[in-house]
């Protein structure tokens, strides 16, 4: 498969290392596969502000097709917000492949505009159900497998309702990424919750069959012994 | 209005019976009768409905139905779905075809999977390791369903009660 290239320039050695590993994880969800390189021709150079006076030497050296700033405030075009968020690198890899390939259709094309895809969330979703081999390489993998196959989520959301580690998450979604069993889907912010119907009675009653479904579950999981109910349904 | 109850699904010999009494409070309804079909080597099979209980901290009853294994009552199967917070499906790995066992609980429960919750439960796969669960697996996904899949042995209690921890999860976890 044909692969692009990207490179580091005084970037701090663990944001360094946070896009190594995130673009690695997200080879097989981007459009495009991404490869680091370390001599100078690379089509993608994350630029950082690690090391401001470094003005002679690699980073000047480095002839990258785009380039895209490290920034600790909101980002604009052609930045990239800090701390680092695996979404943000996939929309970034997506966004830099699509513009490599419009360029190299028409050299004199001005840079796209970001789509609002861009603005979107990247999520993951469970292609299929993993082999129990997968599952047992850790405790946790079971369960994560189970709220993911659920819903799909990004790595936060994966961690906030399975009540499982950040670390632990993206250990998994690696696993699951090298067997191919993990695809991104764009999902725009959440809308507000639209209104269930129009009368506050029809909204009550809503309300009072969803409580009391949640309530059902933590009763069946009090009466078997059969632990915790996730974060979110605790706070239902 | 929410039911309170919970359906178990699977062919012949599956282990339906077996998995509601491992839970349930009240003595089974034993609907077991000697097995007349002589390609199933079983002494007993279910006719109609396994049923059992358990109750709740607020005093009301949860139940457990198994749905009649023989695919010539799947017209029941929607009728049974009604209401039920989600499905277990028990499959024998030592029948003679498992792959086509869980397409025809998967389809033939379709609408239930999709607007709940599922869990499948794979037995005898100490004896019969093929198919394998990522072969089961893969067979779900080309019907377009992703359901947990576990192995079990329900003859102990902690697996039953793993696959409806498992269900459970998935429940609260849904939009
Ligand atoms: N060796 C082994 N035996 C099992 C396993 N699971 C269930 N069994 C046995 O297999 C038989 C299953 O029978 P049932 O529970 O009656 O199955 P059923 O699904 O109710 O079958 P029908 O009522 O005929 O539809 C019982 O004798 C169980 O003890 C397993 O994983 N391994
Ligand atoms: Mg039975």
């Amino acid at each position: 498969m044909e692969f692009l290239t990207f490179i580091t320039c005084n970037v701090s050695p663990r944001d360094d290392l946070l896009l190594r590993s995130m673009i690695r994880l997200l080879n097989g969800q981007s459009k495009r596969h991404w490869r680091p390189t370390d001599h100078g021709h690379a089509d993608l150079c994350f630029q950082g502000a690690a090391n401001p006076n470094d003005t002679s030497e690699s980073a000047l050296a480095v002839v990258a097709k785009h380039r895209v700033s490290l920034v600790s405030g909101t980002p604009g075009a052609n930045e990239i917000a800090l701390p680092l968020h695996v979404g943000n690198v996939l929309t970034t890899l997506n966004r830099v492949a699509d513009a490599l390939a419009a360029s190299a259709l028409n050299a004199d094309a001005p840079q796209r505009a970001p789509t609002p895809a861009a603005r979107a969330q990247v999520e993951f979703a469970l292609v299929r159900w993993p082999d129990w081999s997968l599952l047992q390489q850790d405790s946790q993998f079971l369960r994560l497998a189970t709220v993911l196959a659920s819903r799909s989520a990004d790595k936060q959301g994966l961690a906030d309702r399975s009540g499982v580690s950040l670390e632990c998450c993206q250990r998994f979604l690696t696993a699951l990424a090298k067997e191919g069993l993990v695809r991104a889907a764009l999902s725009e912010a959440e809308p507000p919750a639209p209104e269930v119907g129009g009368s506050p009675i029809v909204k009550l009653v809503a309300e009072n069959a969803e409580s009391a479904q949640a309530s059902l579950w933590s009763r069946l999981r009090r009466r078997l012994g059969i632990g915790q109910p996730t974060p979110e349904a605790r706070a239902a | 209005m929410i039911e309170r109850k919970l359906l178990f699904t699977g062919a012949t010999g599956a282990g339906k019976t077996t998995a509601i009494a491992a839970i349930s409070e009240t003595k089974m309804v034993r609907t077991d009768v000697p097995n007349s079909d002589p390609t199933v080597s079983k002494a007993l099979t279910t006719v109609g409905l396994d049923y059992g209980e358990i109750t709740l901290d607020n005093g009301e009853k949860f139940r457990l139905f198994g749905t009649p294994g023989q695919q010539r009552f799947a017209f029941t199967w929607p009728i049974l779905s009604r209401g039920a917070i989600g499905l277990i499906i028990l499959i024998d790995n030592s029948a003679a075809d498992p792959l086509a066992d869980i397409v025809t609980y998967a389809r033939g429960f379709q609408p239930l999977i999709e607007s709940a919750a599922c869990v499948v439960g794979v037995g005898r796969l100490e004896t019969h390791v093929r198919p394998s669960l990522d072969d089961h697996s893969r067979t779900l996904a080309s019907v377009g369903l992703l359901c947990p899949i576990i192995p079990v042995d329900v003859r102990q209690k902690a697996d039953v009660l793993l696959l409806i921890d498992i269900l459970l999860t998935q429940l609260e976890n849904k939009r």
